[in-house]
């Protein structure tokens, strides 16, 4: 009978680059920075490692096809390396990959490793998805924009629970500016500046009813996880942070070619988020999770998604917003480290630079962005659009 | 798995202005575009059927800043057909600035046009279209 993986295996090393327009390096450099600070904080050496996955996803930009680009640019002495691609879930695509593997017994020690080099093509959006959608974009999606598309998630939400254009607007706004002023101190992060609602408000539409700030940037960055068998993870450190749950839910595309999806929701996250709670052993996500790294690619995302994780009731997560709930100092903090508002979103390491925040967070060491006494976190990444789509949910504690 | 109305046959019918799809002999339901299983209740017994070629805008956007290649500003929206499912298509015949909430509700026909072939596509194909009808 499966059993899930709780507390099977531990992360005991951790590394992220600083992400942001990093013409200084390329993806080479920014894998071989993530990975030297995670084997660095795993007190272990290159050799110890068994098995790698890697995930990045627009492999046509910079880092090419396969996991050659992690061996090449780790000299991984012939280890068995998987490359993963699963959209904005890649990065965590890659540490499901690790984990899952040393729970099976296979290896003691893994490494998981995203990046993504998407600044240097000039394009302001992410590469041109007429390749990777497939017949589905000539079906389904044409002439559609990541934003375009979640930006009627946004329309829909509006008119379904009767939110004028400037309260839904302003409800938004309050979701980027609470990112910002957490990305603003963390010296990581792409975009690092505080932005007020008004500022919000006022920027270029880029999709109605989203604007420059409803939308995360695009960067360069890697992030790393060095994990290892639970029972062995004290060797390391005192301070492991164990794995929960590793759930993905991927959408047949039902929703969006039958009428009992409705537009405000995301349907494969409401699935995910209960074999993850499930898996976890979580019964009140609300009164039980600490914090939450979740795929706020746009405000609305971030909205919905709250709902859907089932920490706001349906139609209720303004509320949640305007009572500051998911503030730094809020009951359940979002985005502590600034989320892909501030980040930006190279897709292969973004799944592992949430955990990132989350494991330094439980460990305390998380700098003047420190919540008080964490001790479970989640993180939530979101990939396609939202009638057809890839989540993944992971729940750690220590 | 029968594939019993392909991509081919679906883009043949969209060019003789017919909109095909599949209605289910289990439940009744008309998954469109075409799939290989009903998207409502996974049967596949399925029939050809065609679309009467109506629904109901249920949200949008005017995409300001587009994908490589196109012109904004331009409407997305999706519509409910008036046999259930729900589609994504471009609203034409609308000028873009003076889309609003008041459109969420109304009526629209499906028709289709062509979006141009990449290097990584078979070619030139027909894509949805909504244009508003009178209510």
């Amino acid at each position: 009978m499966a059993e899930g993986i709780r507390d099977k295996v531990a992360i005991i090393g951790m590394g992220c680059t600083r992400f942001g327009e990093r013409w200084d390096a390329g993806s080479e450099e920014l894998m071989v920075e993530a990975a030297t600070e995670a084997i660095k904080d795993a007190g272990i050496e290159k050799k110890d490692i068994q098995a790698a996955w890697f995930g990045s996803c627009f492999d046509e930009v910079n880092v090419g096809k396969s996991a050659i680009p992690l061996s090449f640019a780790l000299k991984l002495p012939f280890l068995p390396v998987t490359r993963v691609e699963n959209f904005c879930a890649t990065g965590t695509e890659a540490l499901r990959g690790a984990v899952y593997a040393v729970a099976s017994g296979a290896y003691d020690i893994c490494l998981a490793l995203g990046s993504e080099k998407l600044k240097d093509t000039g394009y302001g959006g992410l590469p041109d998805f007429s390749v990777s959608l497939g017949t589905k974009n000539r079906l389904i999606f044409p002439n559609i924009t990541a934003p375009g598309a979640f930006a009627m998630m946004a329309t829909r939400y509006f008119a379904k629970y009767g939110l004028s254009p400037e309260e839904g607007k302003e409800v938004l706004a309050m979701i980027s500016a609470k990112s910002h002023k957490n990305g603003a101190k963390n010296p990581k992060a792409h975009l690092r500046k505080e932005v007020t609602v008004e500022q919000i408000l006022k920027a270029p539409m880029i999709a109605w009813p989203l604007g420059l700030f409803d939308c995360c940037g695009v960067s360069d960055g890697a992030a790393a996880a060095i994990v290892c068998r639970a029972d062995m993870a004290k060797n390391f450190r005192s301070d492991p942070v164990f794995v929960k749950s590793m759930q993905i839910a991927i959408s047949s595309g039902e929703e969006i070619m039958y009428n009992t999806w409705d537009g405000t929701y995301v349907e494969s996250a409401k699935h995910c988020a209960d074999r993850a709670y499930e898996e976890a052993g979580i019964k009140n996500p609300r009164e039980e999770i600490s914090m939450m790294e979740v795929h706020d690619c746009f405000s609305i995302t971030e909205l919905v998604t709250y709902e859907d994780l089932g920490i706001s009731p349906r139609g209720k997560a303004a509320n949640d917003v305007r009572d500051g709930f998911f503030n730094i100092d809020g009951t359940i903090p979002c985005q502590a480290d600034g989320g892909l508002k501030c980040f930006g979103h190279p897709i292969g390491a973004s799944g592992l630079r949430m955990m990132y925040e989350v494991y330094k967070q439980l460990q305390g060491n998380a700098g003047d962005r420190q919540i008080k006494d964490p001790n479970i976190g989640l993180t939530h990444n979101m990939g396609g659009f939202p009638p057809m789509n890839i989540i993944s949910i992971s729940i750690v504690g220590n | 798995m029968d594939y019993k109305l392909t991509y081919d046959q679906y883009q043949q019918g969209l060019q003789k202005g017919k909109l095909l799809g599949l209605k289910c002999n289990g439940c009744d339901a008309v998954t469109f575009p075409p799939k290989s299983l009903c998207r409502e209740c996974n049967g596949s017994d399925l029939s050809i059927t065609e679309i009467k070629g109506f629904g109901t805008l249920r949200t949008f956007t005017v995409v300001r800043v587009p994908p490589e290649g196109f012109t904004p500003p331009y409407v997305v929206a999706m519509a409910e057909i008036d046999e259930g499912a729900w589609v994504m298509g471009n609203l034409v015949d609308i000028n873009p600035d003076d889309a609003d909430m008041s459109l969420i509700g109304k009526k629209v026909r499906l028709g289709s046009q062509i979006v141009k072939g990449d290097t990584y596509s078979g070619g030139d194909s027909r894509v949805v279209t909504f244009s508003l009808a009178a209510n």
